[in-house]
């Protein structure tokens, strides 16, 4: 029984006792009361009716009209006339008692009214005497009316007086409800503090002890968070500038370049910063560290794309991918770059500029080698230096290879009526190596028959913003799939950003999500387009969940610093960039890293997936590391589903 | 000295005049009191088993020797009843005080309390109302009136001085009273309640 209700039932109780012992004191009073006056009433009666008759005494016809007249006005049980002998000579009697009283209450309620004597004389000599009783019938009706009374009083005092124990126990005891909302909210990973305080000293303390355990595990929480921040600023960051340095550009390539991945093609641009030693003998070092970081900061935001990587490679070079884009159309961003030494110049008061920026723009398509589109770049950065008045150098179109927007829009039309786009899985492994989830890839059959990977086609239906229409496609083609055959694995689907960016391409995508309605799905973001659009994810996530579905964030760790928002989403799990892959057996900061990710995301009851493992070293170090999920083609390839 | 000590374990000796009374009449009223209350016990003891009739005229005679006089005079109160005790200490009382004390002492030399009745009368000569104290030897018999006006035990036929208005007795009281199964009654209901409460409680005012 809850504490509530004992001590309701307490009051309850201590409220009958007194309710009980008042309703009974005020009965008895009034009940002795009540016979008191009828009691005085019959010894009234007996005397002046004794000496009324006395001096009738000579005509008994008078003294019995004597008695009736009395008898009928009055409350009276019994009225008798006894000569000396104590012989009835004359009798009035009346025992009914009013009908409107219930018989229980008259055999219950006992009332005792003696009958008065009187002397009735002729002269000096007694001949009889009078007794007279007053009827109980009148007692009865006033304590009837009383006990009536007293019950509503009672009932009413009873119902108000327990309705407001009821609310101020209830009030008394919320404190213990909040602690309680407190303590399932840290198991929700949630951290909420009591305020203001109660007011009653033991819910005070217990409050307080609450609110201090809610700290100090949100302090824990944040340590570790911040914690894993510095570990990847240390790891990737340039100090200087705070763009990311060559140990990330290294790692992050060949999954950028990967050609399952929308960013698998576009534009890279180099920045080379000519004559920079001698500006640090002229100027000294820190004047130098000024400049370059005034650099990157213009070079960033001039050449802002989303999805963009911009890297500090070396001393003098800057290097930015940015995906999707055409080096037509960046060449304008580029030219003003160039200029950028002069208002350098007026910024950090310099009477001469040594500087002499060159750059190089260039394509990179999927798969990119490395070294081939450095040796390409090395090249346009020295032709650009050697034809001083034109210090951009742009690689050449590809004429043959790339279609207009047009031809694209057509070939993805034909390609979704014809059903070429086909779906492809690649699973995922727990530490049993038994399969824990499927990754979806969507494909395309081409005209000539060969099967292309998103990177195909996926930034040109970007470029036509049509990803909803593949996002729903995807959705299709799976439901129809589950149709056909029963899986007892969790597919996890990857769904493109522009669900984040407009409410609209969400809600045409809800009625195939009513449709999937119970699957066994997963769907997933990738982290830089999650940490942009943070409401509106959290939004769509909440639907996914209402729906049943998990939600994930894909290429999780790279782009964005910060880990705290994992406890707005709460998502079921992450998925690691492919970067990491590449260094975690042999770079200890990697290492460390992903450790404190892990860290975070056991606290917040969120699965890791490690991607793109390729060698048992790798599952090794990922496994020491903390992560519990593993996919790559160390396990499986991807395989039509 | 016999006298004074052996009669108090009589039980009709109880019922007029307790030892508590005494020792308070003694404190209060003087030695004199305390010789007028012994006496009285001595005209009880003496005369139990003597004829009604004598003991009617011995106890008259005994009480005649106290002073006639109004309440609120005696007692400073407008009416008051006062206990045989109080009566013979204070050496004083008016009709009712004689009646009263009459009427306990006949009932202590074993007279049957139906045989005695308090009457209200109008006295003529003194043209006032008045209590007397009635015997009857038996109930048709006529009675004998004891009277503070005069010393004289009379018939009532010989009292035309006084007209008879009405009676009780003290059994009727107490069946008024006794029966009812409330306390408190008897004592608040009027002077014979009060007074016979005091009785009892042995209070000497």
């Amino acid at each position: 029984m809850s504490f509530k209700s004992n001590i309701l039932i307490f009051i309850s109780l201590m409220l009958v006792v007194l309710l009980v012992g008042t309703f009974g004191l005020n009965m008895s009073t009034t009940q002795a009361f009540l016979e008191k006056q009828l009691q005085s009433h019959s010894y009234d009666t007996a005397n002046s009716l004794g000496l009324s008759l006395s001096a009738v005494a000579d005509n008994p016809s008078s003294a019995q009209t004597m008695i009736d007249a009395v008898f009928d006005r009055g409350h009276f049980a019994r009225i008798e006339l006894l000569d000396i002998d104590g012989q009835p000579v004359y009798q009035r009697s009346n025992d009914a008692i009013s009908s409107d009283i219930p018989h229980w209450f008259i055999e219950l309620v006992d009332i005792n009214i003696a009958p008065s004597s009187a002397v009735v004389q002729r002269g000096w000599m007694p001949i009889g005497k009078l007794k007279v009783q007053a009827h109980k019938g009148y007692a009865y009706i006033e304590l009837w009316l009383v006990f009536k009374s007293l019950v509503q009083w009672f009932l009413i005092a009873a119902a108000i007086f327990l309705t407001s124990a009821y609310i101020a126990v209830r009030l008394l005891l919320r404190p213990l409800k909040r602690a309680q909302k407190q303590a399932h909210a840290i198991a929700n990973k949630e951290y909420i503090l009591q305020d203001p305080l109660p007011k009653t000293t033991e819910f005070r303390q217990l409050v307080n002890a609450m609110n201090g355990m809610v700290t100090k595990l949100q302090q824990v929480f944040t340590r570790e968070a911040q914690v894993a921040e510095k570990l990847r600023s240390m790891a990737y960051q340039d100090s200087v500038t705070g763009l990311y340095n060559r140990h990330y550009f290294d790692m992050t390539f060949s999954s950028i370049v990967d050609e399952d991945q929308t960013t698998a093609q576009g534009t890279v641009y180099l920045l080379r910063i000519n004559g920079l030693k001698e500006f640090n003998t002229h100027y000294g070092y820190q004047l130098g560290n000024e400049l370059v970081k005034h650099l990157a900061r213009i070079f960033r935001t001039t050449l802002s794309t989303t999805d963009g990587v911009y890297v500090r490679l070396n001393g003098i070079e800057l290097i930015a991918l940015l995906p999707n884009t055409k080096p037509s159309s960046i060449q304008k961003n580029a030219d003003q770059l160039l200029l950028a030494t002069k208002t350098l110049r007026e910024e950090l008061n310099l009477e001469e500029m040594p500087i002499e920026l060159t750059a190089a723009i260039a394509r990179y398509t999927p798969n990119e080698s490395k070294s081939k589109m450095f040796s390409q770049l090395d090249f346009l950065i020295q032709q650009a230096g050697e034809v001083y008045n034109d210090s951009v150098q742009v690689q050449r179109e590809d004429a043959q290879r790339a279609f207009n927007n047009d031809q694209w829009q057509q070939l993805i039309d034909t390609a979704i009526v014809e059903r070429r786009f086909k779906l492809f899985k690649q699973d995922a492994f727990n530490l049993e190596k038994a399969t824990y989830e499927s990754e979806l890839l969507v494909r395309m059959i081409g005209d000539d028959g060969k099967i292309q990977s998103a990177a195909y086609f996926m930034p040109a239906v970007e470029q036509l913003r049509m990803e909803s229409k593949i996002d729903q496609l995807v959705l299709r083609l799976v439901t129809e799939h589950l149709q056909s055959e029963q899986s007892s694995t969790v597919y996890s689907i990857n769904l493109s950003k522009s669900l984040l960016l407009s409410s609209n391409a969400f809600d045409q995508l809800v009625p195939h999500l009513e449709q999937a309605r119970g699957a066994k799905l997963a769907f997933e973001f990738p982290e830089s387009a999650v940490y942009n659009n943070l409401a509106a994810c959290k939004n769509i996530f909440n639907v996914l969940r209402q729906f049943g579905f998990k939600v994930g964030i894909d290429r999780f760790g790279i782009q964005v610093a910060d880990l705290q928002y994992l406890k707005t989403l709460q998502p079921d799990y992450i998925k690691l960039d492919a970067s990491f892959s590449d260094q975690i057996e042999s770079d200890a900061s990697t290492n460390s890293y992903v450790e404190s990710i892990c860290e975070v995301a056991s606290n917040l009851d969120i699965d890791v997936f490690a991607m793109s493992i390729e060698q048992e070293a790798q599952l090794e170090a990922f496994k020491s590391s903390g992560v519990r999920y593993f996919q790559g083609y160390y396990f499986s390839t991807p395989i039509p589903l | 000295m016999l006298f004074v000590t052996l009669p108090v374990q009589s039980v009709s000796f109880d019922n007029i005049i307790s030892e508590k009374e005494i020792s308070t009449a003694k404190l209060k009223y003087g030695v004199l009191a305390v010789r007028r209350i012994q006496a009285l016990q001595t005209l009880i003891s003496e005369n139990a088993s003597k004829p009604e009739r004598l003991q009617v005229n011995l106890v008259n005679d005994f009480f005649s020797k106290v002073t006639y006089m109004e309440d609120e005079a005696a007692w400073g109160q407008k009416d008051f009843w006062a206990t045989p005790a109080e009566f013979l200490a204070k050496d004083k009382g008016d009709a009712e005080d004689f009646a009263i004390a009459k009427y306990f002492t006949l009932l202590a030399m074993g007279v049957d309390e139906k045989k005695i009745y308090f009457s209200y009368v109008t006295a003529t000569r003194i043209k006032r109302s008045h209590m007397v104290l009635t015997y009857f030897r038996n109930p048709n018999s006529e009675p004998l009136v004891l009277d503070s006006l005069t010393d004289r035990v009379l018939k009532a036929s010989v009292r035309s001085d006084l007209i008879p208005i009405y009676s009780f007795n003290a059994q009727d009281l107490r069946d008024s009273s006794q029966v009812s199964s409330k306390q408190g009654f008897e004592s608040s209901m009027h002077q014979w309640g009060q007074m016979r409460a005091r009785m009892k409680q042995g209070i000497l005012k």
